[in-house]
C-alpha cells in the first residue's frame, strides 16, 4: 500500500488538504483521475434513496441517504461528457429513486464514493466504460489516407466531414518498458518508479514524491493549467489539428483541460526566430516549429517552462527540448512518437510512442476544466 | 520588432484603460493605418475578415470599444469608458454605430435587478478564466484573431487573452440540432448578408456573461451578430438580444472594434499574464509600475 510509505506529518497535511477541498466544496477540484482521491483497492456496496442529481463538470454527482445509517453520501462519477456517451443523462436517475451503488471509498475518509456502477431496479444505470477511443475504436474505416491536393496527408478531416484524434495511451514510460500502473500514470508499485524512464537522482525523488502523493497536486488537475508537451496529445476528450495553410501554422486544439490553444509553425522559420520570445521567457507550450520529412510531420519544441508536469509526474527543466513525429498510417491511425531530451532531468535523451485513433464525426465535446462551481 | 513594441504598448494601455488601473492614463494610440483603407477582399470579392494574404498577422480588438451599453452613472469617469475614445464615440453624433442607452434596454424587473448588482460587484466569471460568449467573446484582452477555414466550411475566431476559449461558426448550411446541450458558446451558424457575416447562436447556457457588465440572459437567449468590416481597421459588431426569458422584447447594440497588427502569442489565464516584454521590458521606463497586472 502506497499510503506506508507516508510519514504522519505529511498523512496530516493531506488531511487538512482534503478539509479544506471540502469546505470549498467541489470548486477546486478540476477533472481528476479517480484513484487520487478515491481507493481503488478498497470497494465499498451501499443502497440508498436520491435526493439530489448534480449534473455538472468536472464529475457528475449523485447525492443520496443511505438505507442503513440514514447518512449523507455523495456518490462521485465520470464527467457529463462521459456518461453522455455512454447514453446516460441527468434524467437516468431522478431524486427519490432507490439506488445500489458500488465503488470505490474515498481516501480520506469523507462519506464519498466513486460509483462504479449504479443500479436502479436491477438495471445498471451508471459506469464509466465507454471512452473516446472505445468510441474510436469501434468505427472501422477502410478509406485511404485523406490528403490535400499537393498530396500532404490531412491531419484532420477530409472535406465536408468532421473527427478528431483521441489517444491509446495515457500514461508515459520509456519504449520497450512495461510497468503496470492506472490509466493516468499512477504507479501500483512505487518501487517501479526508476525503470519509468532514465530519471536523474533528484528527478526520480521528485517522480516518487509526485506518485506518493497521488499526483493529486498536478497543475493541470488542481489550477487548470495548460495540459503541455506529451500531455496534450493524451487529453482524454481528444485532440483536434487544424491546418490554416494558408499562414502556414498549425492551431492545437486539446479537448477537455482548460481549451487553450497553441500554434505550430510550418513557415520554415528556425525554433529561435520570428517568436516574441527566448529561452528566458519561457512558456507552457513551448515554441513549436514543424517541417514534413514524406508523410511525416517532425515537430520542434523547446522554451518550455516548469510549472507543468508530464504524464504521471515526470519532472522536466527548462532545457527540455521536444521532438515529436506524427505519421497518419491509415484513415484511423496516427503514429505518435516522442523524444524527451533533457539533461536537467534525465540521464540521456528517451523515446516513447503512442497511437492517435481517428474519431469520426463532430468534434471534441465542449469541456471546461474551469468550469466548476465559483 | 517595432511592430512588436507597438502591439505591447497597445496591450498596456488596455490594461490601463482597464477600471481597476485607470488611475494612470496611457493613451490608447488607434492603428497606424487610416481608416479609409479599403477592406480586404478575396479573388471572388468576398470580405476577408482575418488577415488577408502578405499582410501582417492581426486581430480584432474590441477590449476597449465596449461596453455595448450606454450608461455613465454605472460606468462612471476614469473607468474604462473614460480612458478610451468610446466616450467621444458615445457623444458624437456621427457615430458609425449605435450603443443602445441604459434606459432603452427592456428589461425584465428581475433582469434589470441582477444587472444593477453584477455592475456593482463585477464579480465577472471572465476574470476567473471562464469562457464567455457573443459581445464578450469578441472583446477579450489582446484582440481575436477570426481565422478561416475554406475546406472545413468554417470560421473560427481565436481570443489572445482571458480564457482563451475557440469559437466555431459553422459555414456550411447546416441548422441548429434539435436537442441542444446548453455550452458556454452555444450552437452558432453563419451565412454572408451582402459584406456582412450573419452568426445565428442558440443553445447557451446561464453561466457565462455576455459582457462584461453582466448584463443577464436566460437559457433561451437566442443572439443574431453581425460582423461587417467596414474599412482595413475596422469591424463594426451589432448584436441582436433575442431573449424572453430576461426582456420584454428583443433588442440590439453594437460597437466598432479595431485592427490591430500582430501575431498572437502564448497567454494561460490560469497562470499569469505572459506579455513579458510588457511587464519586464526596458524601452518604457516612464511606464508606471507601480499597480499590479491583472491576469
Amino acid at each position: 500500500m502506497l499510503f506506508f510509505n507516508v510519514d504522519m506529518k505529511s498523512l496530516a497535511s493531506y488531511i487538512a488538504i482534503a478539509v479544506v477541498f471540502l469546505m470549498l466544496g467541489q470548486s477546486v477540484l478540476a477533472h481528476h483521475g479517480k484513484s487520487v482521491k478515491f481507493d481503488t483497492d478498497q470497494q465499498v456496496q451501499m443502497q440508498g434513496r436520491i435526493t439530489k442529481v448534480d449534473w455538472a463538470n468536472p464529475h457528475v454527482h449523485l447525492f443520496l441517504i443511505e438505507s442503513d445509517s440514514g447518512d449523507e453520501w455523495y456518490v462521485e462519477l465520470e464527467s457529463p461528457v462521459i456518461l453522455e456517451w455512454n447514453g446516460w443523462d441527468e434524467s437516468s436517475v431522478t431524486p427519490g429513486d432507490l439506488v445500489q451503488v458500488t465503488g470505490y471509498p474515498a481516501r480520506d475518509g469523507s462519506p464519498q464514493v466513486w460509483g462504479k456502477n449504479v443500479v436502479l431496479s436491477g438495471e445498471e444505470v451508471f459506469t464509466g466504460d465507454v471512452s473516446a477511443l472505445s468510441l474510436a475504436l469501434a468505427e472501422n474505416q477502410d478509406r485511404p489516407i485523406p490528403r490535400w491536393p499537393d498530396g500532404q496527408p490531412r491531419l484532420g478531416a477530409a472535406p465536408g466531414e468532421e473527427g478528431y484524434w483521441v489517444p491509446d495511451t495515457t500514461v508515459m514510460m520509456e519504449s520497450g518498458v512495461n510497468i503496470s500502473m492506472t490509466s493516468f500514470g499512477l504507479l501500483d508499485d512505487i518501487a517501479d518508479a526508476p525503470s519509468v524512464a532514465p530519471l536523474q537522482e533528484w528527478a526520480l525523488k521528485l517522480y516518487e514524491a509526485r506518485q506518493q502523493n497521488f499526483l493529486r497536486s498536478d497543475p493541470s488537475f488542481i489550477e487548470c493549467r495548460p495540459p503541455s508537451g506529451p500531455k496534450k496529445w493524451q487529453a482524454p476528450y481528444g485532440i483536434q489539428l487544424l491546418e490554416d495553410r494558408q499562414w502556414q501554422r498549425i492551431f492545437v486544439v486539446p479537448g477537455g483541460g482548460n481549451q487553450d490553444w497553441h500554434l505550430i509553425y510550418t513557415d520554415g522559420r528556425g525554433i529561435n526566430t520570428g517568436f516574441p520570445v527566448d529561452n528566458d521567457n519561457v512558456l507552457y507550450y513551448g515554441r513549436n516549429v514543424a517541417e514534413w520529412e514524406g508523410d511525416t510531420l517532425v515537430i520542434q519544441s523547446e522554451g518550455y517552462n516548469e510549472k507543468f508536469w508530464l504524464t504521471g509526474g515526470l519532472p522536466h527543466t527548462t532545457q527540455i527540448k521536444v521532438e515529436e513525429r506524427l505519421t497518419r498510417v491509415d484513415f484511423n491511425t496516427m503514429t505518435y512518437e516522442v523524444t524527451i531530451d533533457d539533461p536537467g532531468a534525465y540521464t540521456r535523451p528517451w523515446s516513447m510512442q503512442w497511437n492517435l485513433v481517428w474519431k469520426e464525426g463532430g468534434d471534441p465535446p465542449e469541456y471546461f476544466c474551469q468550469d466548476n462551481r465559483l | 520588432m517595432k511592430r512588436l513594441w507597438h502591439l505591447f504598448i497597445l496591450i498596456y494601455a488596455a490594461i490601463l484603460a482597464h477600471p481597476t488601473f485607470a488611475q494612470t492614463s496611457v493613451p490608447r494610440p488607434d492603428s497606424n493605418e487610416p481608416n479609409t483603407r479599403p477592406a480586404p477582399r478575396d479573388a471572388q470579392g468576398r470580405i476577408i475578415l482575418g488577415t488577408p494574404p502578405g499582410e501582417e498577422m492581426g486581430a480584432w480588438d474590441g477590449f476597449g470599444t465596449r461596453p455595448m451599453i450606454i450608461d455613465y452613472d454605472i460606468v462612471p469617469e476614469g473607468s474604462i469608458v473614460a480612458s478610451n475614445p468610446y466616450d467621444s464615440y458615445a457623444n458624437n453624433p456621427d457615430r458609425p454605430f449605435d450603443k443602445i442607452d441604459l434606459t432603452d434596454v427592456p428589461f425584465m424587473p428581475w433582469a434589470w435587478h441582477l444587472y444593477q448588482q453584477r455592475t456593482r460587484t463585477r464579480f465577472e466569471p471572465y476574470t476567473r478564466c471562464k469562457p464567455s460568449a457573443g459581445p464578450r467573446s469578441v472583446t477579450t484582452a489582446y484582440g481575436t484573431q477570426f481565422v478561416e477555414f475554406p475546406e472545413m466550411q468554417r470560421i473560427y475566431m481565436f481570443p489572445v487573452g482571458g480564457p482563451r476559449h475557440k469559437r466555431v461558426i459553422y459555414m456550411d448550411g447546416r441548422e441548429h440540432p434539435g436537442n441542444l446541450k446548453p455550452t458556454y458558446h452555444g450552437h452558432s451558424i453563419g451565412h454572408w448578408d451582402g459584406d456582412t457575416l450573419v452568426v445565428d447562436t442558440v443553445g447557451f447556457n446561464e453561466k457565462m456573461w455576455i459582457d462584461a457588465e453582466g448584463t443577464p440572459h436566460t437559457d433561451q437567449l437566442h443572439m443574431v451578430e453581425r460582423f461587417t468590416r467596414e474599412t482595413y481597421n475596422t469591424l463594426k459588431y451589432e448584436v441582436t438580444i433575442d431573449d424572453p426569458g430576461a426582456y420584454t422584447e428583443t433588442w440590439s447594440s453594437g460597437f466598432v472594434m479595431p485592427w490591430r497588427p500582430g501575431e498572437a502569442f502564448e497567454f494561460v489565464c490560469q497562470d499569469a499574464n505572459m506579455a513579458f516584454e510588457l511587464m519586464l521590458g526596458t524601452e518604457y521606463e516612464s511606464i508606471d509600475r507601480s499597480h499590479l497586472i491583472f491576469p
